[in-house]
């Protein structure tokens, strides 16, 4: 991924400011009316024409803080009836906790133009069809769709947000998943105030500029300076989702804000985020994360029961991370700081991450354990910046335990996991470590294990084409993990056999047994007696069957004509399939599938095939791995090329032919 | 005394401990446990309609919980709205010992907007909550009390709607004056009701115990056609201010048309003018509503707004004529309108739209059945049909999501039922051909059409409605072969009686046919291989074939000089009463033709049929994977 940052310094600069940039609302261009689907790209069905907006800061003297305004103004052309979608506008805005303060929405406008005749023909909002959703106490949604619309209508809306919330500005979000003919963004930022401020994306801006713009912020009956700050972008491209990729706001063009500093008017300055080391003290001490990993007086009664029996620190560890699996519940929240406090979320058995994992911590300390946090952001909330402290890019805790000179991550939301596995959701780049004593500092955190599956097949074939046998199968890491939670949803293994049995239609289940169910830690063993009709047909001189029949790929994972981001799949994979037949009397391979041999460069994967026959014992091997995560773009092609010839490979029978005579 | 007193606290306080433990999971019947994610412990459902804008409900529950499937039965969720108001909750939560670990009220739950995702808006609400129990099974407890003000739509008794759940007992009473008519309608369920009289109350009492967990099964009939459901519903009724009563559905259709269509008709002179030249000169009605048709199509879009009467009254015509937009019901009235104009009369009609095919029910006229709107304009000995909302449909064509089903119609004179049409299997076909050239390293390449019609047409009706590279996306979905490229996509609609879709393209699939030890292996059929269907163990339910049709495929092979079948050619050939399968591969020249049909029969059988009809299309399956193998 290609980042670039900006850095935001105060310029001053002694310029006349210039007067709004902002668009006529209403009044269209020959190049609007003009633009047609598929000037801009192939695929869209609609685009933006135009979209300014405006933040600027206000000190309201009666609520007595400073409020964010945003104007915001666009205008989108939908060149057909599957674009009609935009034109469904949902504008959230959001309350605080103690419900006093909130966004306001105000000035909304919004009209269809449409080309008649040669004219423009405007059809303003109707106010009745404004709606407003009470979405829950915290969000309201307000809605509105536009009237009269017709293939190459032009839709135009502007509103006014007043927010209380100025710690991250007004991210301005350059690239949507329709082309942008151009976006103008004016930032006026007063001298009190200093935002870190960061471009994502592959694309450069066309115009950048800083300004000194006198007196536009008044606060105690003094004027302050602010920077006006312009940031555009022409032609922007739209963003088209794709399969294996991390959360899309990785990649999408877009100018986002973190209040650093505050400067007061009395000289003193607070630092809102700055360096790390502020971050630490500032998190060490916060009571809803620091404060709740010191809590180990927490587990003083219970530590005695937890820890029995365990002799050193990995067994103490282990018990630790069972116990809290199993007594606090996740409630689907996610969050770094605790929702409850730890003693309330271990007495109610039910917690946020932060509960959980900040319990664990606290938990792993009062055993006596090295017990650190490890903040991080989860694969749909996008990466870190690792630049500078920005808190509001974690949304995620989990622990990290030291023990001699190793090292274990642990996650206790999901009682599936075995000790050290964190889940796949939390496998996205860089993590922060904080130490109740220490500086912070960055690790990578990687899935500790493999997932890897084996099937191994025993069975022998008879004349008519049946075949009976038993198929053990062998799971480790995510595999497992997702098994098990398979399998938590039936009372008893006898009805997830059943289940197994119904589902796959090529062969029947007679019995079967489960091995590891409870025991995260083990690999997930399942075995099955099954007896299935590989080829079809009695005494036939010449027998073809498949022996892909197990795990087939089938269908390529990858079809796209062109790859633009990196094919994450967030773990490596290891899949093999073993099958062993006693062949019936009197039969000899004919025809085998070649033995086959197939890498990817880097040792980035193989595909292993192996065929052959002992006596009257026929074995075929595979082995299907990928050993990264993570493929760079370039990679796409030679994935997709992988997979298929695989899929050729399988298409491929073995061939049995009866000695003549028997 | 005191002594004496000491000892009667002391024994209350034992009793109340004893008493503590009352839903132990051990209580459960063994029969019940099978199979089940959960068991409706006890369940009592009291409805008392002391007046016609007041009926208090009341509903006392416990469930336990085995696992995290049977979470979503222990979720409480409470619609609300301006007419049902949550007079109070509580609940309490019990171990697998059945002692109570906790308890919750009002202030636990979360509110949130009810607007469903396809809606701009809906003045609806939602209350919920589950309890954060972290060991299985556990057992929860809910009481609540609801006051609706209004007495047209009484929520029906379901006690076994839930798949894998088992019920221990559930029972529901409905309480009215003596003096009032009501109408009751019970569905599977078996026995008789008890019926209590006494100070000028009446009651009537269903009750339900120990049915066992009932799973999903696959090609099953509609579930109410073998579940449980009481439904009670007032002769005189009030609702959103309205007073009206009826008893049947020509009634029910007359109030609605007049409380709720009849004054939304009017369009603006504008319009009725445009609507006017639209029809002048035309011949037939047919021929004027079909432009009518295509006039609504152009100007309208869907959205969905559900406010007043209880989402029950369409937006008048001259708003939708305005905005451009509107849901089912205002769309359909719009329509209705500019026929209307035009002199051509139609009924607006309420169906249970889904691709099951559901009926409103014949024999109890209710308020809450259906869940969409069409329209049915009755021209003389051809009646047809018009789907509102869509704009790719063409005119006089429903699609799997209203088609053959009993619909209630509404008009000036009352409610009348209907028939939407169905389409025969004979006639909804999918007809493939193709002539591929296979080369040296197994590609593929050649040209394929494929029409689609009546009950098929819509397969591929958004691909042939997106465009650039969405097309291909959507083709290389239907079309799911490794490496499949198209070239010169085209469409074509057929209108008609039988409407067809005729998609032709040129394909290029390359290796296609792999070759090894001097054999290339090359599956048939490539692109219509029938799908498994699970071998169900002990199958309960009836067979349900919910939609037949005809498919027919043929592909030709040239294959290069030299490479000849030596798998030798097969002609295969499947009848049952499900339907029939054929299969040919043979070499003529250097050909190599392909040929498959393939007709599914729709209809319900016996339960005992269900492992014939899995033996039958998991047969098809294995024969459309069948290889035919190559060699020179």
């Amino acid at each position: 991924m290609i980042k670039t940052y900006l850095t935001f310094t105060f310029i001053v600069l002694f310029h006349i400011c210039l007067p709004a940039q902002d668009f006529t609302f209403g009044s269209l261009t020959p190049a609007d009316v003009k633009l047609k689907r598929n000037d801009l790209d192939s695929f869209s069905n609609a685009a933006v024409l135009n979209e300014y907006g405006k933040a600027f800061m206000v000190y309201n003297d009666t609520k007595g803080y400073t409020e964010l305004i945003v104007e915001y103004h666009v205008r989108i052309k939908i060149f057909n009836r599957d674009g009609y979608g935009r034109a469904d506008i949902v504008l959230p805005t959001h309350r605080d906790e103690s419900g006093e303060r909130m966004d306001v929405l105000s000035e909304i406008k919004a009209i269809t133009l449409n080309i008649v005749d040669g004219k423009v023909v405007s059809l303003p909002l109707d106010k009745s069809q404004l709606f407003r959703e009470e979405v829950s106490k915290y969000l309201t949604h307000t809605k509105f769709t536009f009237p009269g619309l017709q293939d190459g209508s032009i839709i135009e809306y502007s509103y006014r947000l007043t927010s209380p919330h100025i710690f991250n500005f007004r991210t301005w979000y350059l690239q949507d998943d329709i082309p942008k003919v151009n976006s103008l963004f004016e930032a006026l930022i007063p001298g009190m105030y200093n935002y870190n401020v960061v471009l994502r994306g592959p694309f450069p801006l066309d115009i950048q500029d800083a300004k000194l713009k006198r007196g536009c912020f008044r606060i105690a009956g003094k004027d302050i300076d602010c920077s006006q700050m312009t940031y555009g972008m022409k032609n922007i491209p739209a963003f088209v989702e794709e399969d294996y990729m991390t959360a899309s706001s990785n990649f999408k063009s877009a100018i986002y804000f973190e209040l650093s500093d505050i400067y007061r008017l009395n000289g003193s300055n607070i630092k809102i985020t700055k360096e790390w080391r502020d971050v630490d003290r500032e998190l060490v001490t916060h009571p809803d994360f620091g404060g709740q990993m010191k809590r180990d007086n927490v587990f003083k009664s219970i530590l005695p029961t937890i820890l029995a029996g365990a002799p050193d620190e990995l067994a103490k560890a282990k018990a630790m991370y069972r116990y809290i699996q199993q007594h606090i519940k996740w409630n689907r929240y996610l969050g770094k700081y605790s929702e409850n406090n730890i003693k309330q979320a271990l007495e109610h058995r039910s917690g946020n991450i932060g509960d959980i994992n900040l319990a664990l911590i606290a938990g792993l300390r009062a055993a006596g354990l090295d017990a650190e946090a490890v903040m991080l952001s989860t694969r749909d909330n996008g990466v870190v910046n690792d630049l500078h402290p920005v808190l509001s890019d974690f949304n995620y805790v989990v622990a990290k335990v030291n023990i001699g000179d190793d090292y274990h991550l642990l996650d206790a939301s999901d009682p599936f996991l075995p000790f050290g596995l964190l889940p796949l959701r939390c496998i996205n780049g860089k993590a922060r470590v904080i130490n109740l004593k220490e500086p912070s500092y960055w690790i990578e955190p990687k899935s500790s294990q493999k997932s890897t599956i084996l099937y191994a097949l025993t069975a022998e074939l008879h004349p008519d084409g049946s075949l009976k046998g038993q198929l053990t199968t062998t799971s480790n890491g995510y595999t497992a993990l997702n098994k098990r939670h398979e399998l938590a949803n039936y009372n008893t293994t006898e009805e997830y056999i059943e289940h197994i049995d119904e589902t796959h239609t090529a062969f029947g289940i007679s019995g079967g047994e489960i091995h590891g169910i409870t025991e995260a830690e083990d690999p997930l063993v399942e075995r099955y007696d099954i007896d299935m009709k590989l080829y079809d047909g009695l005494d036939a001189p010449e027998i073809f069957f498949n022996p892909f029949f197990i795990n087939r790929v089938g269908k390529n994972p990858f079809n796209l004509d062109e790859r633009t981001y990196p094919v994450d799949m967030g773990t490596a994979r290891e899949e093999r399939v073993v099958i062993t037949v006693k062949l019936p009397a009197g039969y000899t391979l004919k025809s085998k599938p070649d033995d086959y041999n197939l890498a990817l460069e880097n040792k980035g994967g193989r595909y292993l095939t192996q065929t052959q026959l002992n006596g009257d014992t026929f074995t075929f091997s595979q082995l299907l791995a990928l050993n990264q995560a993570t493929y760079v773009p370039e990679s796409y092609f030679a994935l997709k090329e992988f997979f298929s010839r695989i899929i050729q490979q399988e298409k491929i029978d073995v061939v049995l032919h009866k000695a003549a005579g028997e | 005394m005191k002594i004496t007193l000491t000892g009667i606290a002391v024994l209350t306080l034992l009793s109340q401990v004893v008493a503590q433990s009352e839903y132990p999971v051990s209580d459960i019947p063994v029969a019940l446990k099978s199979r089940a994610d959960a068991v409706v412990r006890q369940e009592t459902i009291v409805a008392d309609m002391l007046a016609p804008t007041k009926v208090r409900y009341e509903v006392k529950q416990a469930i336990t919980v085995f696992n995290k499937e049977g979470e979503d039965k222990a979720r409480l969720v409470i619609y609300y709205n301006k007419q049902t108001v949550i007079k109070r909750i509580s609940g309490r939560v019990f171990d697998a010992g059945g002692f109570q670990i906790g308890k919750f009220t009002q202030r636990d739950f979360k509110d949130e907007s009810a607007v469903n995702n396809f809606s701009l808006y809906e003045d609806t609400r939602v209350k919920y909550f589950l309890p954060a129990v972290t060991a299985y099974p556990y057992t929860v407890e809910y009481a609540y009390e609801l006051e609706l003000k209004q007495n047209l739509i009484i929520p029906a008794w379901r006690p076994d709607a839930y798949w894998n759940v088992a019920v221990q007992h559930s029972e529901y009473t409905f309480t009215c004056g003596e003096s009032d008519d009501i109408r009751v309608n019970d569905t599977n369920y078996a026995g008789e009701p008890v019926r209590s009289n006494g100070d000028g109350r009446k009651s009537i009492t269903w009750n339900v115990a120990n049915l066992p967990a009932r799973r999903y099964e696959p090609y099953s009939p509609d579930p109410e056609t073998y579940k449980i459901t009481v439904k009670v519903a007032p002769v005189n009724f009030s609702y959103y201010k309205h007073e009206g009563h009826y008893s049947n559905w020509e009634e029910l259709g007359k109030w609605s048309y007049d409380a709720l269509l009849a004054d939304g008709l009017e369009l603006p002179e504008a319009t009725t003018q445009v609507v006017r030249k639209l029809v002048e000169g035309l011949a037939s009605d047919k021929e004027k509503a079909k432009v009518l048709y295509e006039y609504l199509q152009r100007k309208t879009r869907y959205v969905s707004v559900q406010i007043g009467i209880g989402g029950f009254k369409p937006m008048a015509a001259k708003e939708v004529d305005r905005l451009g937009y509107g849901d089912c019901k205002g769309l359909v009235n719009y329509m209705q309108a500019l026929l209307k104009v035009a002199g051509i009369p139609s009924y607006y009609c309420i169906v249970e739209a889904g691709s099951a095919k559901r009926n409103i029910q014949s024999d109890f006229a209710s308020m809450e059945q259906g869940n969409h709107i069409i329209l049915c304009v009755p021209l003389e000995n051809d009646t047809t049909w018009l789907e509102c909302t869509s704009q790719r449909l063409p005119f006089g064509y429903l699609g799997s999501f209203t088609d053959d089903r009993t619909v209630w119609a509404c008009t000036p004179t009352g409610g009348q039922l209907l028939r939407t049409p169905n389409y025969p299997v004979a006639a909804s076909t999918q007809h493939r051909q193709a002539v591929l050239v296979l080369a040296e390293d197994g590609t593929l390449t050649g040209k394929m059409e494929t029409a689609f019609a009546a009950g098929q047409y819509e397969n591929h009706l958004e691909i042939a409605g997106s465009n650039g590279a969405e097309q291909i996306k959507l083709l290389k979905k239907a079309y799911d072969v490794d490496y499949i490229d198209f070239r010169n996509i085209d469409y074509q609609k057929q209108s008609g009686k039988i409407p067809m879709l005729v998609e032709t393209f040129e394909v290029t699939l390359p290796k296609y046919a792999p070759e090894n030890g001097g054999q290339v292996f090359l599956t048939a059929n490539i692109v219509n291989r029938q799908p498994n269907v699970p071998a169900v163990k002990d199958r309960k339910l009836p067979v349900y074939i919910n939609r037949g049709y005809t498919d027919e495929d043929q592909i030709t092979y040239v294959l290069p000089d030299g490479l000849n079948l030596v798998s030798g050619g097969w002609k295969e050939e499947i009848e049952s009463r499900f339907g029939k399968y054929q299969a040919t591969v043979e070499q003529m020249g250097n050909q190599l033709r392909y040929h498959r049909k393939f007709v599914l029969n729709e209809g319900t059988f016996p339960a005992e049929q269900y492992t014939e009809f899995s033996a039958f299309i998991n047969r098809i399956n294995m024969l459309d994977n069948r290889k035919a193998i190559l060699a020179n």
